[in-house]
């Protein structure tokens, strides 16, 4: 049994979405930067919409006309880069060089952090799929790119990298959290929408979440749309490629594109008024402890990224098979150290761990501070679990409380366990008669291997190494 | 392509609708309307839950370019092939100065009936290497019967012959990007590739040819990156064309037992017409699934049924509505409701037993985890 | 003994040998694919010790579990030939360390070695560092489940390479979802070894050990199902050489007689295939659960005189530690460990397939991974899974499942992802290998009431 199917129960019985976690997994910014789009079709690197802001009173909104057309599309694009680009570089400008501890690696740190937020994760993925299609155009010949675009595509490029790493806090996608903080009777796959999760959450008075969330989910959110928003975007679309003759001129565009703008505006709106509403309500919990010491990994990878671009570098659009293997045990680290953090932060999370036995609770009975193991010091407790455990002697484990320390498995007992402290300095130490919670999961990175050998080596030579990055507009420019 | 006007109760098993039975065929009441013929994208159209039908147009014209431009169709109807033989030529050393191309759809029309008298001719000509065979053939027409409907199967894909055998090509809109395609559209691409391949198979082993000489490494052109240049990837489908060999197995058997001694199809009744209204309609299609049962989960998104069912299994608290691990969890337990009231204690019977000992457990720790609060 | 088959494998053996030696002079690589309980620890330590005094040797696998095993075996072949073992950092041999064994901690201690061992993390870390002498091959244990990530950083120690391995068991994973977007990308740091060796230099020669001396001839048929069919295999041991045995003992309770004869049957076909009544079920079903206990503990119950015999060892009695119970998940290994303790019973192996991999017993009893499932996935289809939980074993495999899992694979197998650059089909196939081999068990079908 899980958690989640418990609380999918009672959010059936109850008609509202449960609380999954006591505090806020994800440090929110007050005024994050908003994006929401529209797509056309299932064009895969366009929006036909795009909208932003950081103040939830106010969207901004680019319309591209018809989005296949390239020319109209960036013009859009580029609107969106005016606002993106001093917030997202901002921080940047505060970079400074340190030097870890004990001499050790030299990297960039800056002070502040920007924050995207968007409304789901397939708006991620389309803002990504626009990012390396613009990040490499070319900046000379007959079609130049501006720079500002393809900064903004090496952003959108990297942002969408860096979300798939678990914990991290650059991009809020307002789906994940919401669904990581509170659970519904939807299924996996319903769970993917915000406006049916929020509709749990917070359904109308009288009205079960079911019904809520069937009702709000019927308009699709962006970036995809349905056949019938299509629908009624496609004679707008037919009159402004009619009215523009082909021209791609701003002053023949621009005065018609208001009727596309009155289509798309509220859509957008509903789409950041859902996101910013979602954002409000976790920002109201506390935040939890490691929440802000994920933060380090996010400053290190913002850095290095837009030193990347500040020094004029473009990356590979595919990786190497080095960094391939470093991006996977990134992803796995990574994921399994947001699961501990997430379960000492909060008892709540706690709860799945306890149910896999990988953790124990009870009882603190005894606690004997100046316990020796043969001449070292290693403070002794004994707690009363109640209940046979599946740890072993030998085993390490955290006490929640502290968690960077660590604690052995001295003796199992029938429904008690006696553990020892390895760091005997560590203080303070549990107190006899209160509840202790103590688990094998680490929130330490598990000790792994440094940076492979850019140089493949001699049995991964002869697969096709990463093309060089390259435009992949090549069919559109020919 | 369906004919358009299909007549509902008819619906032939068009490719979409093959894979749509695969997708559902678990459930009693998609099958049922698969084998009476009616349409699931459409029979609850006009009741509050019929879905939008159909795809954006966008992404129709979007298919349509791209198909037009690997034929280098001038627009009405006459391709010059130039990009397709380009990437045969490069990609799989297909190097025929003059290749012979047949047209059928040129040539023939919407008659399928001729089309695929002319297919299984050329397919013979190919196969037995006659003299000025086809290589390609553009527009063939395949049959078979399934479901005792004859259907015709279109291929917008091609058969050619290179290195000994037929390929079949499949021609499909979504981008490659970075060596990447999605996923589900792939596999949905393969699929509709394998049922090609096995068609052609059939026809094959139907005139005595060796069906051995179709390659079951399916020719996959796709746009590559953000423009619409083709890209050609080759994908071995064996799995496939063996589970498609089972699709067409089962649809037979696939007939309900109840409904169908009657002789009346019973999803007339939920369609429209004959003054019924969207609540008759939608009490009929309830009562098909309370009779011959259905089959709720996460693989229902995309059938027609899907909001009916859903709202059904809410009304009865089913715990299929929560999900597959809900379900797997609360095995032995009827309902969510129930499952709510033994969370709280209420003795269980002994088929409830296990469930409901973990649904305790598991309160007990919430419980406690409320109580001890925040660190 | 199966003369003929055990000269056929030794012969392939011989052949990849002299293609290591020729590797030796020139570098590249050997493949040398066994099947389960395929001799392969048999063939890695004669490899070692025919070129002990010839070349510097580095052998690796990817487990710990792994590693201990081929240091025992290895210091048993030639007992005193100087061996390094690099531990990993919690790792401890089970065992007191065998005369020749020099334990390096930390791995500079090395320093000099002949014959190395240690698991492939291991190496990477210590070479990387520069605590590790270069080789002239480095040999690959149990190489299919060495991802081709692990491998890219231990490849550079020698430039010649011997990759043993089974391809029937579990491919290697990434606990990361997110790894899936490099699924079947050339970069791909979660394919096998053997691929990206093979895909880079397809010139490398690559053996079949047509034989299995783990599983005699009455466990071959439903392994078969596990290998295609061109990898053509014998059993070493044909039936009748070894024997596994129940004394008589009279039994009132009927469940108590239903377990005994479970039991006698198993041993004397060296299959059972027991079906609990048809329903679905929790992940850790109790009914299943309590059987598997039940029958362990029938086993190993004092008044039943279990005792095994075979061609290496005379009879003796079945201790604990030569039985195994196999799951798919670690909430059934919970679940099953518990039902153990209850009974009193220590020292069985009880885990999930993954880590049973490459390791062998007298008798296992596997929970069918299907078992009680509403319905089939990728994961419980998985052939490696199936594979390794039913071939661990040397006397009899008793495979616990539901009456109504059969009956999944009747409708069509859902058609799930696909990956450009990746022709094969896990769910797809996975689906006929779990056909095959019920149909291959039907014969030793026994359905029980709960």
């Amino acid at each position: 049994m899980s958690l989640s199917t418990l609380l999918s129960v009672r959010a059936h019985e109850r008609g509202r979405a449960q609380r999954s976690a006591l505090c806020c997994h994800r440090l929110l910014r007050p005024d994050p930067f908003l994006v929401c789009l529209f797509g056309l079709g299932a064009e895969p690197f366009s929006a036909a919409a795009i909208g932003w802001g950081r103040d939830e009173r106010r969207l901004e909104v680019a319309v591209a006309g018809d989005p296949r057309e390239r020319r109209l599309l960036f013009p859009a694009l580029e609107e969106l880069a005016e606002d993106f680009l001093p917030y997202f570089e901002g921080p940047f400008e505060s970079v400074e060089e340190v030097t870890g501890p004990q001499g050790g690696n030299r990297h960039l740190e800056v002070n502040e952090l920007p924050q995207i937020l968007v409304p789901n994760r397939e708006t991620l993925l389309l803002l990504g799929l626009i990012g390396r299609r613009v990040r490499y155009l070319p900046t000379d010949g007959p079609t130049p790119a501006s720079e500002e675009l393809i900064r903004l595509g090496a952003h959108l490029d990297f942002l969408r990298r860096h979300a798939a790493l678990p914990g991290q806090q650059l991009v809020v996608i307002a789906s994940d959290l919401v669904a990581d903080h509170w659970q519904t009777s939807l299924n996996e796959w319903e769970a993917l929408s915000l406006p049916a999760l929020d509709a749990f959450v917070e359904p109308p008075a009288g009205v079960h979440g079911h019904d809520a969330s069937a009702e709000a989910d019927r308009e699709p959110l962006g970036p995809r749309p349905d056949a019938e928003q299509d629908k009624a975007a496609a004679p707008l679309i037919k009159a402004l490629n009619e009215g523009r003759a082909k021209s791609v001129e701003r002053d023949v565009v621009e005065p018609l594109l208001a009727p596309l703008e009155r289509h798309y505006r509220p859509k957008l709106e509903r789409a950041a008024e859902i996101s910013w509403r979602s954002l409000r309500r976790e920002a109201g919990y506390p935040s939890a402890r490691h929440a802000a010491r994920r933060e380090q990994e996010d400053r290190e990878a913002y850095a290095w990224h837009m030193n990347m671009v500040s020094e004029g570098l473009r990356r590979r659009s595919r990786l190497t098979q080095a960094q391939a293997i470093r991006r996977v045990g990134d992803l796995e680290r990574a994921g399994q150290r947001v699961v501990a953090q997430e379960a000492v932060d909060d008892p709540l999370r706690m709860v799945e761990v306890l149910l896999s036995e990988q953790a124990v609770l009870g009882t603190v009975t005894s606690v004997d501070p100046t316990h020796k193991v043969g001449r070292k010091s290693r403070p002794l407790v004994e707690v009363s679990l109640g209940r046979p455990t599946m740890l072993e002697q030998g085993e390490t484990v955290h006490w929640d409380r502290l968690p960077d320390k660590d604690w052995e498995v001295a003796a199992v007992h029938p429904d008690a366990i006696e553990l020892v402290l390895l760091n005997p300095r560590a203080k303070p130490l549990p107190e006899v008669d209160s509840i202790a919670c103590f688990t094998t999961l680490s929130v330490e990175d598990e000790h792994f291997l440094g940076t492979p050998s850019r140089t493949p080596p001699w049995t991964h030579v002869g697969s096709s190494e990463p093309e060089q990055p390259s435009s992949i507009e090549e069919a559109e420019a020919a | 392509m369906t004919p358009p006007a299909q007549r509902q109760g008819a619906a032939a098993p068009t490719v979409a609708r093959l894979a749509g039975f695969a997708n559902h065929g678990h459930c009693p009441t998609a099958s049922l309307a698969f084998v009476e013929g009616y349409d699931l994208d459409r029979v609850l159209q006009g009741t509050v839950y019929g879905d939008p039908f159909g795809q954006s147009q966008f992404m129709f014209e979007r298919g349509r370019m791209f198909e037009r431009l690997v034929k280098q169709d001038a627009g009405d109807g006459h391709c010059r092939y130039g990009p397709l033989l380009e990437l045969l030529r490069d990609r799989l050393g297909f190097d025929t100065p003059e290749a012979r191309i047949v047209n059928l759809r040129q040539e023939l029309g919407s008659d399928m009936e001729a089309r695929a008298r002319r297919t299984r001719l050329l397919l013979h000509e190919m196969a037995e290497g006659r003299e000025g065979f086809a290589n390609i053939i553009d527009g063939a027409v395949l049959q078979a019967t399934v479901a005792g409907h004859p259907a015709n199967y279109e291929t917008d894909g091609l058969a050619f012959r290179l290195g000994g055998s037929l390929r079949v090509i499949e021609v499909k809109s979504f981008a490659v990007v970075d060596g990447k395609a999605d996923p589900t559209a792939l596999a949905a691409a393969l699929d509709q590739g394998a049922l090609y391949i096995h068609l052609v198979q059939l026809a094959l082993e139907a005139e005595g040819l060796d069906p051995g000489l179709v390659s079951e490494d399916l020719v996959l052109i796709t746009p590559r990156n953000v423009g619409l240049s083709p890209t050609l990837h080759e994908h071995g489908v064996t799995a496939r064309i063996e589970r498609i060999r089972r699709l067409l197995e089962a649809v037979p058997n696939a007939t309900p037992g109840p409904s169908n001694g009657s002789g009346t199809a019973r999803f007339a009744a939920v369609t429209r017409g004959h003054g019924r209204n969207a609540e008759q309609r939608i009490d009929a299609a309830l009562s098909i699934c309370d009779d011959i049962g259905n089959a709720y989960g996460p693989a229902c998104q995309g059938c027609g049924l899907y909001r009916l069912c859903r709202d059904r299994a809410f009304r009865l608290g089913s715990p299929e509505l929560a999900g597959e691990r809900v379900a797997r969890e609360l095995v032995g337990v009827a309902s969510l409701d129930r499952a709510a009231e033994l969370a709280r204690g209420d003795l269980p019977t002994p088929m409830e037993a296990p469930a409901a000992a973990a649904l305790r457990r598991t309160a007990d720790l919430h419980e406690e985890a409320l109580t001890r609060g925040l660190p | 003994m199966n003369v003929e088959a055990i000269a056929a494998a030794e012969k392939v053996a011989g052949e990849a040998r002299e293609d290591v030696r020729s590797r030796l002079a020139e570098g590249g690589g050997v493949v040398v694919e066994a099947i389960a309980g395929g001799g392969k620890s048999t063939f890695v330590v004669d490899t070692v010790d025919e070129l002990a005094d010839d070349a510097r040797l580095v052998v690796a696998a990817p487990t710990n579990e792994q590693v201990y095993a081929l240091v025992r075996a290895i210091a048993d072949k030639r007992p005193g030939l100087p061996l390094h073992y690099v531990p990993s950092k919690t790792a401890e041999l089970p065992f007191p360390v065998p005369p020749g064994v020099v334990v390096c901690r930390p791995a500079s201690e090395s320093r000099g070695y002949r014959i190395l061992v240690a698991t492939l993390h291991k190496v990477a870390d210590a070479f990387a560092r520069n605590d590790l002498e270069e080789a002239d091959l480095l040999l690959i244990d149990e190489a299919f489940q060495a991802n081709s990530g692990i491998y890219y950083q231990v490849a550079e120690i020698a430039p010649a390479h011997l990759l043993v391995g089974d391809a029937g068991q579990i491919d290697p994973f990434s606990t990361a979802p997110g790894a899936a977007e490099l699924r079947g990308l050339a970069e791909d740091p979660i394919r096998t070894s053997v691929e990206v060796l093979l895909e880079n230099h397809p010139e490398t020669p690559r053996h079949r050990l047509p034989i299995t001396r783990r599983l005699d001839a009455r466990a071959v048929p439903p392994a078969r199902s596990f290998y295609s069919s061109d990898h053509e295999f014998e059993a070493a041991v044909p039936a009748g050489v070894r024997n596994l045995e129940f004394a008589t003992r009279l039994q009132h309770d009927s469940r108590q007689r239903e377990l005994d004869g479970i039991l006698r049957s198993a041993a004397s076909s060296g299959w059972a295939h027991i079906e609990l009544p048809a329903a679905p079920a929790l992940p850790s079903d109790p009914e299943l659960v309590e059987l598997a206990a039940d029958l362990v503990a029938t086993a190993l119950a004092s008044n039943m005189h279990a005792t095994v015999e075979c061609e290496r060892h005379g009879r003796r009695a079945l201790g604990p530690d030569r039985i195994a119970v196999g799951a798919s998940h670690r909430e059934q290994v919970r679940a099953l460990r518990r039902a153990m303790a209850e009974r009193g019973i220590e020292g069985v192996n009880v885990d999930t397939a993954n880590r049973l991999q490459g390791l062998e017993f007298d008798l296992v009893f596997a929970l069918h991974p299907l078992a009680g499932l509403p319905k089939a996935d990728t994961f419980h289809l998985e052939s490696g899974r199936l594979c390794v939980l039913t071939t661990r074993h040397r006397q009899a495999c008793i495979v616990l499942g539901r009456a109504s899992d059969r009956g999944l694979l009747d409708g069509l197998p859902p058609s799930g992802e696909a990956y450009l650059g990746r022709d094969d089909e896990p769910l797809l196939e996975g689906w006929e290998t779990h056909q095959r081999f019920f149909e291959a068990l039907a014969p030793h079908r026994i359905q029980i009431a709960a």
